[in-house]
């Protein structure tokens, strides 16, 4: 306790007039306050006495600063705006096709149905086929023989395993070569034939549909069967063979152009004459891969995946009649 | 009326002197501190508050009085914003403190200081009350307290008595 400090505060008094005048005017009030309309006017007067009202001033950092607030969700409104407009197409876009539009009609029976009966599907094979859905039947086909037929065979051929020098070895040989093969549909990465691809269950309709009449091969290797018939682009028809090791695809189109879709790099090209035609058969190691001739209308083409035997490869372009 | 005449009249014979002090000590001038009484009656009358008993009132008549201290401080500062070139060096010394040494050190003390020896040297409120009435931690109070201690110390030198 400090007596000094004590001492001096206690001499800091209310003046007599000091007093008198707190008195009177906490009367005042109070009497004010007891007044019917007193009440209020007591508040407001109290609290302008202690807290005046100050004038609202809207300072100019604050409009600085909600100015640029506001123009930065403007621009983000904006920028989100634009970019909805911009991806909607691009994210709908769909693979068109080039060339003339054709349409073409869709099997008229059921598919899982199907056994052969035209007799040219016979060879070694027992036709236990069921059909599959190649591709999107909604899509039409589309373009001439020559060049979608090439060009999806080209695009169709380049995600494919090569069995020649550039080929990389694979633990499974089976998996990948459904998936890559020159007639492969259902692929989202490749979108090539399987856009324009239907498959039939019978010749006939394939060849009423193709418009002209199709050489089937009657002489398959061992342990391969038929697994589909397709139309693919509206004018190259396409004979799918599968073993459990390897895929066949037998290829007849209008015209003289190359429709194997055999983009693969082989060591050995030879040119051997079967049946009055001029055949070329591409293998490397002993495998033949493809093989491609032409007669006066048509275009053929045999390719294998693996790559098989060069007799087994020419009995069959020898069976095709 | 004069029920409520001589109930004011007895609140202000009693806690005036105390407001006009703490208010001194507050706001470190005499005329400010004058207004502030008559401000704490007011609201006393417009409040209309309904006291357990004397401490209680005491309490809130302090608590009540370092508020409108600590408006009016406000609203000063708000008013008289100047450069540190006009302010004065030291603080008003007016009629309250004119003789006391002691009392003049205490008031060139800083607010935060000032009030805590106020209410534990005079009014002897202990360190937990006046947290309780000014609203800091008791440590905060007990350190404001020996800083305070050191700081009268170091300018009273032989004249210190604040134990």
């Amino acid at each position: 306790m400090s007596k000094s400090y004590k001492k001096a505060m206690d001499r800091i008094t209310m003046s007599p007039e000091l007093r008198q005048t707190v008195i009177r005017n906490t009367s005042e009030a109070a009497e004010k306050k007891n007044s019917p309309e007193g009440e209020s006017e007591m508040e407001s007067a109290g609290s302008s006495r202690s807290f005046p009202e100050h004038k609202k001033v809207i300072r100019p950092d604050f409009v600085r600063r909600t100015a640029g607030v506001a123009a930065c969700f403007m621009m983000c409104l904006l920028s989100y705006q634009v970019i909805t407009d911009f991806g909607e197409p691009l994210s709908t876009m769909e693979p068109v096709p080039s060339g003339a539009a054709v349409s073409v009609e869709k099997p008229e029976e059921d598919s899982s149905s199907f056994a052969p009966s035209d007799g040219q599907l016979n060879g070694t094979q027992k036709p236990a086929y069921a059909a599959e859905n190649r591709g999107n039947k909604e899509q039409p086909a589309t373009g001439k023989a020559g060049e979608d037929g090439e060009d999806s065979a080209a695009a169709a051929s380049e995600a494919a395993p090569q069995p020649g020098q550039q080929q990389e070895p694979s633990g499974d040989a089976s998996e990948p070569l459904l998936q890559a093969g020159p007639g492969s549909s259902g692929s989202d990465t490749n979108p090539g034939l399987s856009y324009y691809s239907e498959t039939y269950d019978s010749v006939s309709r394939l060849e009423r549909d193709l418009g002209f009449s199709i050489k089937t091969p009657s002489y398959v290797p061992e342990d391969y069967h038929l697994t589909s018939m397709s139309l693919i682009a509206g004018t190259m028809a396409e004979f799918q063979y599968e073993s459990e090791t390897d895929s066949i695809f037998y290829r007849t189109s209008k015209g003289f152009e190359d429709i194997s879709g055999d983009h693969r790099v082989w060591t050995d090209t030879e040119v051997t004459r079967i049946n009055e035609w001029e055949v070329t058969f591409r293998s490397s190691d002993m495998l033949c891969g493809s093989v491609s001739w032409t007669d006066q209308e048509n275009t053929y083409s045999i390719l294998s995946i693996n790559g098989m035997e060069h007799n087994e490869m020419e009995q069959m372009v020898r069976g095709v009649k | 009326m004069t029920a409520v005449n001589d109930r004011i009249e007895a609140q202000v014979d009693a806690y005036g002197d105390m407001i006009l002090r703490l208010s001194y000590t507050y706001l470190n001038n005499s005329a400010d501190a004058e207004d502030a009484v008559q401000e704490v009656f007011l609201k006393i009358v417009e409040k209309m508050p309904v006291f357990q008993d004397e401490t209680h009132e005491k309490a809130w008549i302090v608590r009540t009085t370092i508020n409108i201290c600590k408006n009016k401080r406000k609203l000063f500062w708000r008013k008289n914003v100047g450069s540190l070139d006009e302010a004065p060096e030291t603080a008003v010394t007016d009629q309250y403190s004119a003789d006391s040494e002691v009392l003049q050190a205490v008031l060139h003390l800083p607010e935060k200081y000032r009030t805590v020896i106020y209410l534990y040297y005079y009014e002897e409120y202990s360190t937990r009350e006046i947290a309780d009435l000014t609203g800091k931690k008791e440590s905060t109070v007990r350190s404001l307290m020996k800083r305070a201690r050191e700081k009268l110390k170091a300018v009273l030198k032989e004249a210190y008595d604040f134990e």
